[in-house]
């Protein structure tokens, strides 16, 4: 009670300090979701159809930017049949989502689609699969047409992959989505294609395989792309950053509270050395205050990253599925675990002052 | 050191301003358990400074003081010390703000570890005493002046100290309220066999302890 009190005696600057501590949580706690959340989103696609092994351009930076010429595929189509689909990744920017995530997949793909309504696509026609997702947010049903590039494409079915950004995309032929990507004249592509092995050993046999005959293709395991894709090394390093700089950034404006109360109070502080409190005691009230506020701060931030979680997934300009609007409850954890580092962080400027602090010098503080 | 002998001041010496300015000069006195003593003199005579020297919230720069047979120099941990053996009632009472009356009288128990029950009861039988039983849970802008130094009274008597050490305790309060801190804190200095040094300019108050020591620009009289 005597820290609440002692934080109510400046009830704004209380206030301003947890607000400041919960843009920081907020922050670093919505990017991060985001981030985590994509890599669950792709690896649970992929484990979702049973893939074990993805194969992409070796020279491309990132998976999604990798360019496998016809007759390469053709070339790996022969070697593997039914166990390997290739598939063409890309986005659009069309008027009904200016970030529409597009799959280009082969008929055995397709048929193997779980669907929630409608039926499978015939890829050889200007058909498409919406994701539940985007179904739901563009009001769409099975007959419905969607436009693609500068053709009309009839819905066949709704599928559900249990990965929001997939469940948020549309799926065409692969032919149709080389026609989408590729400028005119320039011969089509695909970005990658999946390999079904079957068990632990096969997977590590095929893919020294796949790369001893291909050494322009790089094969990894399934389990390991959302890590190969570019995006998430830059978007992994902005989280570091922004981290750091949540970080720093707390504990310089919960050490600025803890000092100033600190100077308000020298006279009360002496008091209390006066009647023989020890710096460690005086100290140990000041992280009973500091603990508060990072708490109330870190609460206070895991809602408003909730919140900005929900608002960022409204905007239109970010693709269906892309943003999830939930924490986990480690990250929640962690966040809380952050602001108790941050309330300890911020005491070591405040402990110095008052170890150099004389009692009767703090008493006669005027 | 005779037995009898509580504390013992010699030779003191304090300096400020790089020994420009000189509060004390060379001070000798000793005084027993039981004792009431009176610190006289003018506005900056140096009777602060000897309360500081002698409760260890100041070093003296020559001399030296003796508690109970300990010689302040070797004492490093003065907050112990201050906790242990010394009370402390300041002019302007000095109470925290933001601790009700109970928690200021808790705080030097909290300074010993003293267990939560054992803070909560002492403080309580101490402000029932006081006749503050009803306000033990009010802050100290909450009661008049001569409650919160009653209240103070009792903060310096909690841990039952050898020396209690009163700087103008009743300079900032009417009269009757004055008498009866002054009351307050000699019958406990008798009943706990302490040492009372009151530094005070009220002559009423000088006659009613047992000696006086009068200071003038900070030499004994």
């Amino acid at each position: 009670m005597i820290f609440l009190r002692n934080l109510l005696r400046a009830p704004l600057r209380s206030l301003m300090t947890v607000l400041g501590i919960a843009a920081g949580v907020a922050l670093f706690a919505a990017v991060s979701a985001i981030t985590a959340d994509l890599r669950q989103q792709i690896g649970a696609a992929i484990d979702a159809y049973h893939y074990d092994v993805v194969v992409h351009e070796r020279r491309a930076p990132s998976p999604f930017s990798s360019r496998i010429t016809l007759a390469q595929m053709q070339t790996l189509v022969e070697e593997h049949g039914e166990a390997l689909a290739p598939m063409v990744i890309g986005t659009l920017n069309e008027s009904w989502s200016s970030y529409a995530l597009v799959m280009g997949v082969e008929p055995g793909f397709a048929n193997r689609m779980a669907l929630v309504a409608g039926r499978p696509m015939v890829v050889e026609r200007d058909e498409a699969m919406l994701g539940e997702l985007g179904a739901q947010r563009l009001g769409l049903q099975p007959g419905a047409l969607l436009r693609l590039g500068d053709k009309d494409h009839l819905v066949s079915g709704i599928f559900r992959t249990g990965s929001r950004m997939f469940d948020g995309g549309v799926m065409i032929g692969s032919r149709q989505a080389q026609g989408l990507f590729t400028p005119a004249g320039s011969e089509g592509h695909f970005t990658l294609a999946l390999l079904r092995t079957g068990d632990r050993a096969e997977t590590a046999r095929m893919i020294t395989e796949v790369q001893r005959r291909h050494p322009e293709l790089r094969a990894i395991p399934a389990t390991e792309f959302a890590g190969a894709l570019r995006l998430f090394r830059v978007v992994d390093a902005f989280v570091g950053t922004i981290a750091v700089v949540a970080l720093v950034g707390t504990v310089l404006v919960v050490t600025n509270t803890l000092l100033m109360a600190v100077a308000e109070r020298t006279r009360e502080i002496g008091i209390l050395m006066a009647v023989g409190w020890t710096p460690w005691l005086v100290l140990r009230m000041l992280l009973a205050e500091s603990v508060l506020l990072c708490l109330a701060g870190a609460a206070l931030g895991n809602v408003a990253g909730l919140a900005l979680l929900h608002t960022v997934n409204g905007m239109e300009t970010v693709g269906f599925g892309w943003i999830p609007v939930s924490l986990s409850p480690s990250m929640v954890a962690t966040s809380f675990a952050l602001t108790l580092v941050i309330a300890l962080l911020a005491l070591a400027w405040p402990a110095v002052v008052l170890w150099r602090m004389q009692p009767l010098a703090a008493l006669r503080h005027e | 050191m005779s037995e009898a002998i509580l504390l013992e001041v010699s030779d003191l010496g304090r300096d400020y301003d790089r020994g420009r300015v000189r509060a004390l000069h060379e001070v000798s006195f000793s005084a027993q358990r039981g004792q009431t003593l009176a610190l006289t003199g003018p506005s900056g005579c140096g009777k602060s400074t000897l309360l500081s020297l002698i409760g260890l919230l100041d070093r003296p720069d020559r001399g030296r003081v003796q508690v109970d047979g300990i010689d302040l120099a070797g004492v490093r941990r003065g907050a112990d010390f201050r906790a242990r053996r010394v009370g402390f009632v300041f002019q302007f009472h000095h109470m925290v703000p933001t601790m009700t009356l109970q928690e200021n009288v808790e705080a030097p128990m909290l300074a010993l570890g003293v267990p939560l029950a054992q803070r909560r009861a002492r403080a309580a039988q101490l402000l029932d005493s006081m006749g503050l039983g009803a306000r033990a849970g009010f802050l100290p802008t909450h009661v008049s002046g001569g409650e919160r130094q009653r209240a103070a009274v009792a903060r310096a008597l909690v841990n039952r100290p050898a020396l209690l050490l009163a700087d103008e305790p009743t300079g900032n309060l009417d009269s009757r309220a004055g008498e009866q801190v002054i009351e307050l804190l000699v019958g406990h200095a008798r009943s706990q066999q302490a040492l009372l040094l009151v530094a005070t300019h009220n002559p009423d108050i000088a006659a009613a302890m047992d000696r006086r020591i009068e200071l003038l620009d900070g030499r004994r009289v």
